[in-house]
């Protein structure tokens, strides 16, 4: 199947894939060739896409997006504000940011699930899915 | 007939023009190829983005969602882009007289009409005429990134949904090229379902049984903003990359005009060093003459 990921800065990835993982808002999802015409939105964390030549699969950080899987399985398009490889990950920044954020989050007053509290909790989860997809977590 | 002296000061005053607007030129040039590949760079986002939202609004009323839906336009926004630096030819006159033209032109079946501006030029036009300014955006240029039109993107769907606005558009230089520029009122407020850049070659045919997570309406939700703020990035490349091409069309026309203006006083020069000459000269002949006499 055809795979496309494009951000504002340009496209990603394009490429044949035998198969792709992605998280989205409700959890993780794998989808293979054939997978029946979906679109969902995406959350903060990683996505592989395992070609069917190579073993090791490419991984990005995606932060917000959207997957539409279309022509009966045989293209996936994800768009994505944010598409990082591990190559472009600040490991140091990441960890700083993580540390900063969980303070922020521990301190904060407001009520948990509110607006401000998601932004603070969404600065964690990205740091997070960061050193995850660089490996040094 | 001027001095030689202040001929010669001319010349030099007038080398030094050209050697700057030579540079200038060179530099929007350099600026101006940078600009058309954000262009280029961000249509596959644009595309795709339009592709999901007509998959999605397909078969879908036009009220279903707030930012489609249609209401009697009374308050009006006005997003113009214009820039911080001058000397980039009609730039932002064309684009300032549009918007004024524009507003004067709507004012009388509108109860308000604002003006948001990104730019200093922009700022300084409408200081002095009587339009509503509401927030000036000054910190987006020279580099407009996809985080500024998000910023922008999301402060104008708020300021729709509460309301405050019942549109919104964009006026700005669409870049056609470096001697080209024509100003444009865009819509983007309330999204045209049917005006997506939509790429007829990729758009999947329609399918009735795609699924949505978490449902139609939630993606739709996410999805309609980052069209807003695609069109607004695409607005703000588009806008530097005219200013670019402008500058560098005037600066072009600078340098020639430098270059003919040193030809004429270079050949004044020449004459009245001529002239001296020959005066001299005759006036020592004369002087001979005399004596010998």
């Amino acid at each position: 199947m055809q795979v496309e990921i494009v951000t504002p800065q340009g496209e990603k990835f394009s490429g044949e894939a035998a198969s792709i993982r992605a998280s989205t808002v409700a959890g993780e999802v794998g989808i293979l060739p054939g997978h029946r015409d979906m679109m969902t939105a995406l959350g903060t964390g990683p996505c592989a896409v395992l070609s069917s030549t190579n073993s090791d699969p490419t991984v990005f950080l995606l932060d917000e997006g959207y997957l539409q899987v279309s022509q009966q399985g045989a293209q996936v398009i994800i768009v994505t504000e944010l598409a990082e490889t591990p190559a472009d990950i600040d490991v140091d920044a990441a960890r700083k940011a993580l540390d900063a954020g969980r303070k922020a989050l521990d301190e904060s007053k407001e009520a948990v699930g509110s607006e401000a509290w998601k932004v603070k909790r969404h600065v964690v989860a990205l740091a997070e899915a960061r050193l995850a997809v660089a490996g040094a977590s | 007939m001027p001095s030689l002296k202040s001929l010669r000061r001319r010349i030099g005053s007038v080398k030094n023009t050209r050697q700057i607007t030579r540079a200038m030129k060179l530099v929007a040039a350099a600026k101006l190829r940078r600009a058309q590949a954000n262009i280029v760079q961000m249509r596959p986002y644009a595309y795709r983005v339009g592709d999901m939202i007509a998959e999605l609004a397909r078969g879908q009323e036009a009220e279903a969602h707030p930012l489609l839906a249609v209401r009697d336009p009374k308050r009006t926004l006005l997003l113009v882009l214009t820039s911080d630096r001058g000397l980039a030819g009609a730039f932002n006159s064309n684009v300032c007289k549009a918007t004024f033209a524009w507003v004067n032109e709507h004012a009388s079946d509108r109860d308000h009409i604002e003006l948001h501006i990104v730019g200093k030029k922009g700022r300084d036009y409408f200081k002095s005429r009587p339009v509503n300014v509401g927030k000036l955006h000054t910190d987006v240029l020279p580099d407009p990134s996809w985080d500024d039109a998000r910023a922008i993107g999301d402060e104008l769907v708020a300021a729709y949904i509460d309301s405050s606005f019942d549109e919104v558009y964009v006026v700005y230089n669409e870049f056609k090229s470096a001697i080209q520029q024509d100003v444009k009122v865009e819509r983007l407020l309330p999204v045209y379902p049917n005006h997506f850049d939509v790429d007829d070659s990729v758009l999947a045919p329609p399918s009735s049984d795609t699924l949505f997570e978490p449902s139609r309406g939630e993606v739709l939700d996410a999805l309609l903003p980052n069209h807003v703020n695609v069109q607004i990035l695409r607005s703000l490349y588009e806008s530097v990359a005219s200013e670019m091409g402008a500058r560098m069309t005037a600066m072009e026309n600078a340098t020639n005009n430098a270059g003919d203006l040193i030809k004429k006083l270079s050949l004044q020069y020449n004459r009245a060093r001529q002239a001296a000459i020959t005066t001299e000269l005759t006036e020592i002949v004369a002087g001979a003459e005399s004596l010998n006499g």
